[in-house]
């Protein structure tokens, strides 16, 4: 997501990046990812918004899916490594693109590790909610 | 779908562990907002 961090505001919006660890595991991810200085970086430790949003709670998800157990496979490959996990390590992500409405044009949910929509589709996302 | 002011009042922090609204984030332009597994 990094590369593609200023293309966001670059299309009238800006990125948040939520996590569920501690304020400090934030602090060190955020430094070693380098996002740029428009990119917050929060925490949500209740995971109450994950729950809110409809965002997935499961070890099978994490464990057991054949699609996330190829795409680890895949990402290792290319030479992309996972580090030390810091948060729920079953809570499954997910994207929302929101209006200042609050009204949400778009709603990804992640059914496991690796599953994730793709920069492009999010910018898209984003020229959408800007022209509605 | 709205968020409705459940998710908007939702009380986050930043990566200096102060407080804030998540509402905040999308209350000037549309906001691209990725919720990661976990850090790492």
């Amino acid at each position: 997501m990094r590369p593609h961090a200023l293309e966001f505001e670059q299309n009238g919006g800006k990125l948040a990046v939520v996590g569920n660890g501690w304020p400090a595991a934030a602090k060190a991810w955020a430094e070693h990812v380098g996002f740029p200085p428009g990119v917050q970086v929060l925490t949500d430790p209740s995971k109450k918004a994950y729950d809110l949003a409809g965002f997935k709670r499961s070890a099978a998800l994490t464990l057991l899916n054949p699609r996330s157990i190829l795409r680890f496979v895949r990402a290792n490959l290319h030479g992309f490594r996972q580090g030390r996990t810091a948060g729920d390590p079953w809570q499954q992500g997910g994207a929302l693109v929101v209006q200042p409405s609050g009204k949400v044009t778009y709603r990804y949910v992640s059914f496991g590790p690796g599953d994730h929509p793709s920069p492009a589709a999010l910018v898209d996302a984003l020229r959408q909610a800007r022209a509605a | 779908m709205r968020t409705g002011p459940e998710l908007a009042d939702v009380v986050v922090k930043d990566a200096k562990g102060r407080d804030l609204r998540l509402g905040d984030v999308w209350r000037d332009k549309p906001a691209v907002v990725v919720f990661v597994r976990h850090y790492g």
